[in-house]
């Protein structure tokens, strides 16, 4: 089985009026770099919250490694949520405590010294730091796990240019090769370079899932691009 | 994972828990201070004069202030620890807490385990701050021919005459009734929090103004607290009334009243408990 994620006939809807996702039915393999591609609104971070269970789907089911959204699963993926999860007050090497405590993958040893290269002490107090170093700090932290399933959603949405090559820089070189990757964004210009494959969303719908290779050859352009044509308003 | 949890729900609340039980520590020294006015001292002589001072009238005003303060620490350290729930449960906090690889049982009782554990330290400050009163306000009163060895060898006769007086109102002695006191203190914050954070997780069943929903739903549960507790309180006492228990007027209310307070709380702190797990396992939804 080289399928990593599979989701079948998942929707969920908040009321009759809000289907967020819609049916969706998708298998993700493993070893890839996916980029989860929409407009704002478009239900990824809805989905994103349902591989991660922190939304109970209306319908449908998601597997992960062929075991259902839980209790096991939660061991095996990485999760950088799109908001701040952790508590001003605390001490960042309290922080990386609690994380070696509690998922087993965690190395230490890799996220000191990513800390470290960015020049920020374990004895910071994560309220002391600017927004685009809190984000840093929960992207190491995801990062210096060695999960089967990295689940970023928009990590370099509202950071500077320089932030951007930062996170990408961090993503590509401390993930697991055998994991997959999935990254959630609008910016797709600046993400395009470290996509192996796409999934496109609209209105709760899958649109598109193919790989990046394939809209070149067979579109003659960029994801971008080819993102701007096909949700052209 | 349980003992993980545990560490860390701890780790995130002793600060608050501490600060409590100092400000308990200083209401109490207020208190102790409001009984040093001369006005005390003086009901235990025999002077058939005297003149109240400034300082006499702000004793009872200040005895007042003394027991709203106790009351209010005991609700702040019950809200703290609620909106402390809420908030690594269901806020942004929470994407973190779901998405560690532990139960939702273990979650669950690591945060009833330690939020009761506090409120049980709440407790045993305020029984302990009131018993620091009692001793304040007897150092008042003594007479100051009586000696406190004195005092303490008629204390066994007191204790044999409470016990007589217990039997034969209550139906219950007065070591069965602090045994009884102590279970209550021991347990009943455990019951407390589960009771709140049952409200809190129903309250994410609504779509919209959660908060609100859980504000709604404590008050629903203590009503029909209420009426659960009468229900059963009735059938008890039926029952006690067709079996011819020898029980007699006040020892009805006294039994009947425990049984089915007992009965009602471990029916309802199950439930609760459930709700609350049902929610965070089958219908969480964080936005």
């Amino acid at each position: 089985m080289s399928e990593l994620v599979e989701i079948e006939g998942l929707t969920k809807a908040y009321d009759a009026a809000h289907v967020a996702v819609n049916n969706i039915t998708l298998a993700l393999p493993k070893g890839k770099i996916i980029g989860l591609l929409g407009p704002n609104g478009s239900g990824k971070t809805t989905l994103i919250k349902m591989i991660n269970g922190l939304l109970t789907p209306t319908q449908g089911r998601i597997k992960i490694n062929g075991i259902p959204v839980g209790l096991e699963t939660k061991a095996h993926v990485a999760y950088l949520p799109d908001r701040t999860y952790l508590t001003g007050n605390q001490k960042i090497s309290e922080i990386l405590d609690y994380f070696a405590d509690f998922y087993q993958d965690f190395s230490r040893e890799k996220a000191e010294e990513m800390l470290n290269n960015l020049g920020i002490e374990p004895s910071t107090r994560l309220k002391t730091l600017s927004k685009g170093n809190k984000e840093k700090v929960q992207l190491i932290l995801v990062m210096s796990r060695s999960a089967d399933l990295y689940v970023l959603d928009e990590p370099i949405a509202g950071v500077d240019p320089a932030a951007r090559d930062y996170i990408l820089r961090t993503i590509i070189n401390n993930y697991n090769p055998e994991a997959t990757v999935i990254i959630s964004t609008h910016l797709i210009g600046d993400i395009e370079q470290v996509l192996d494959e796409v999934v496109f969303m609209r209105y709760g719908h899958l649109v598109l899932y193919t790989s990046v290779d394939n809209i070149r050859e067979q579109h003659g352009k960029s994801v971008d691009a080819y993102f701007r044509e096909v949700f052209a308003c | 994972m349980l003992g993980k949890l545990m560490k860390y729900e701890w780790k995130n609340t002793w600060k608050v828990g501490v600060l409590v039980l100092c400000c308990l520590l200083l209401v109490t020294l207020f208190g102790g201070i409001s009984l040093q006015a001369p006005v005390w001292r003086s009901l235990s002589t025999s002077a058939s004069r005297y003149q109240v001072s400034l300082w006499d009238l702000m004793s009872i005003p200040m005895l007042l202030i003394y027991v709203l303060m106790l009351a209010g620490l005991y609700y702040a350290v019950f809200i703290y620890l609620a909106v402390h729930f809420y908030r690594t449960m269901y806020t942004d906090e929470g994407y973190l807490t779901h998405t560690l690889p532990a139960g939702k049982h273990q979650i669950l009782i690591s945060k009833i385990v330690n939020s009761g554990i506090w409120m049980i330290f709440v407790n045993l400050g305020i029984c302990l701050s009131t018993l620091a009163m009692v001793v304040f306000i007897t150092c008042a009163l003594k007479p100051e021919d009586i000696t406190w060895s004195m005092m303490w060898n008629n204390m066994s006769l007191v204790w044999d005459e409470i016990d007589e007086l217990y039997r034969d109102i209550f139906g219950i002695s007065l070591s069965g009734y602090i045994v009884q006191l102590i279970i209550t203190v021991l347990a009943g914050p455990f019951y407390s929090m589960i009771t709140i954070f049952g409200a809190i997780s129903i309250g994410q069943l609504f779509a919209k103004r959660r908060v609100l929903m859980a504000v709604v739903g404590y008050i629903g549960i203590r009503v029909v607290n209420a009426l659960l507790g009468s229900i059963v309180r009735n059938l008890i006492r039926l029952g006690m009334l067709r079996g011819d228990s020898g029980d007699e007027g006040i020892q009805y209310y006294m039994r009947s009243t425990m049984y089915s307070g007992f009965i009602v709380a471990v029916l309802m702190a199950a439930l609760l408990y459930f709700a609350s797990y049902y929610v965070t396992s089958r219908k969480l939804n964080l936005e």
